[in-house]
């Protein structure tokens, strides 16, 4: 497992998702078809740049409980997915682990 | 009160959610789409799927990604000819085609044309006789922008593709109008306009290609998306979506083709009984020619001379005394003025939509009568 440490001074825990797709208009044909199954806590976010490959990049940020959704949806609309991040912000500290990708 | 019969130009009358959304998107929602992740600004996004997913259900494309937009067809033709031939390929258009395809194949260099008979139709054995071994791609126009004569769009993918040949289908005088499938008829690109039979703004076009094809940007920039890459995105479609786009004009478009597609049979069935009755009364009118088909394969444009009057000041006495808006000249289609035989005087066009009414075409027989008097 990979983990990147990105400090920020937040308080409290918890877990979000970021599946990273690149382009903004695979994401946002994504997320339609998420909110088409009735999956709405989703969004287009920007990727963070401590996980984007260095340049512009959307990801689609999630609760744990979408994930698997997320990456069938991904799958039956052809969408690659680069990556897949779990943030988890503890305290003031941000990792980014990566699941796969 | 005007009377517009130059549909084939551009839809002088478009439905009231057209007009709305341009207003909605362009005073209340004037974002750059898919910049930021805001909101407007996916929001934005999500309003450009939705057109190319109603624009993908219209002519039965299976994958809305492949669907892309451009500022009109002349942009969308060029990106197609340019971006899929290689300097060696042999292309074939033709005669009634219009100078949005003539002149990037002609800058080409490499090509033939097919003939068409005097009523413009595509003589199918002059088709076959131009193709060569190196011939990569058949550029056909759907209908005539002079006659509206309707090439046979099937039989020519048929025989393009017996022989490897690639298909692109410019659908400008009929995208919104008449039927078109591009898995039943085979085509492999299809370009079309979005702000005549689709009803949507002016500023509108796009491009259909198919998976198979790969095609090379004119245009490259910022797409939004992997920006650390200094080379164009291979993502459709933003690949072909360099800068920003045009989003409200976009957005307005859908609007457009959902009306369309609620009622596109009805569209066709007016259109072409407006025309045929314009026809059928302009031949009573001494001294009156009328190019092209009269009934079968044609759409709702006619093109006619009125004696020896030249077609330039028919089309001012119309409007300067009866308020009536043609075209006359030579259309931009040089090629197809030759095969109608009219290359020296050019001709009227008179061309028909959804909005007009049975008392235009009255009005412009009943002007036509008086100016055939005069002449």
């Amino acid at each position: 497992m990979n983990f990147i440490v990105y400090n920020i001074k937040k308080g409290g825990d918890s877990v979000k998702f970021f599946f990273v797709i690149g382009s903004v208009t695979a994401a946002t044909r994504l997320i339609r078809e998420l909110y088409k199954s009735g999956i709405k806590k989703v969004s287009v976010v920007n990727t963070p740049t401590v996980i984007s490959s260095g340049g512009c990049s959307y990801s689609i940020k999630s609760d744990e409980s979408e994930a698997e959704q997320i990456y069938l949806a991904a799958r039956r609309k052809n969408i690659k997915v680069k990556g897949v991040y779990r943030e988890i912000e503890s305290g003031e500290e941000c990792k980014y682990e990566s699941i796969s990708g | 009160m005007k009377v517009y019969l130059d549909n084939a130009a551009t839809t002088n009358k478009k439905p009231s959610s057209v007009y709305a959304s341009l207003i909605k998107n362009s005073v209340f929602s004037s974002v750059n789409a898919g910049r930021g992740t805001y909101k407007k600004s996916i929001g934005a996004v999500f309003a450009m799927l939705d057109t190319a997913e109603k624009i993908a259900e219209l002519f039965n494309i299976t994958d809305s990604s492949r669907v892309v937009f451009f500022q009109n067809d002349t942009y969308a033709l060029n990106t197609a000819i340019c971006g899929f031939l290689k300097p060696q390929d042999h292309v074939i258009i033709t005669n009634m085609a219009h100078n949005s395809v003539l002149r990037p194949v002609h800058r080409h260099g490499n090509y033939s044309i097919a003939e068409a008979d005097e009523n413009g139709n595509l003589i199918i054995s002059s088709l076959k006789n131009a193709i060569q071994d190196n011939t990569k791609l058949i550029v056909c126009t759907h209908a005539s922008n002079v006659c509206g004569s309707i090439e046979p769009i099937k039989k020519i993918t048929e025989i393009a593709h017996k022989k490897g040949i690639k298909v692109l289908t410019d659908t400008a005088q009929t995208a919104g109008i008449l039927d078109i499938d591009v898995l039943d008829s085979g085509i492999d690109m299809l370009a079309f306009s979005g702000h005549k039979g689709l009803m949507g703004p002016l500023g509108t076009g796009g491009l259909y290609v198919s998976e198979e094809i790969r095609l090379e940007p004119l245009v490259v920039g910022g797409t939004g998306s992997m920006s650390e890459s200094f080379a164009q995105p291979e993502i459709m479609p933003d690949m072909f979506h360099s800068g920003t786009q045009n989003m409200p004009a976009i957005a307005a478009l859908g609007k457009g083709v959902a009306f369309v597609k609620k009622h596109r049979q009805e569209i066709e069935e007016k259109e072409k009984s407006l025309a045929v009755n314009f026809i059928e009364e302009i031949l009573n009118i001494d001294g009156v020619k009328v190019y092209g088909n009269i009934y079968n394969d044609r759409n709702s444009t006619v093109a006619f001379n009125v004696k020896d009057i030249d077609c330039i000041k028919v089309a001012q006495m119309l409007e300067e005394e009866f308020n009536i808006q043609v075209r006359a000249g030579f259309h931009c289609a040089p090629l197809a003025h030759k095969a109608l035989k009219t290359e020296k005087k050019g001709c009227v066009r008179a061309s028909f939509g959804f909005f007009n009414k049975k008392r235009d075409v009255k009005k412009i027989i009943s002007a036509i009568n008086k100016i055939s008097k005069k002449g």
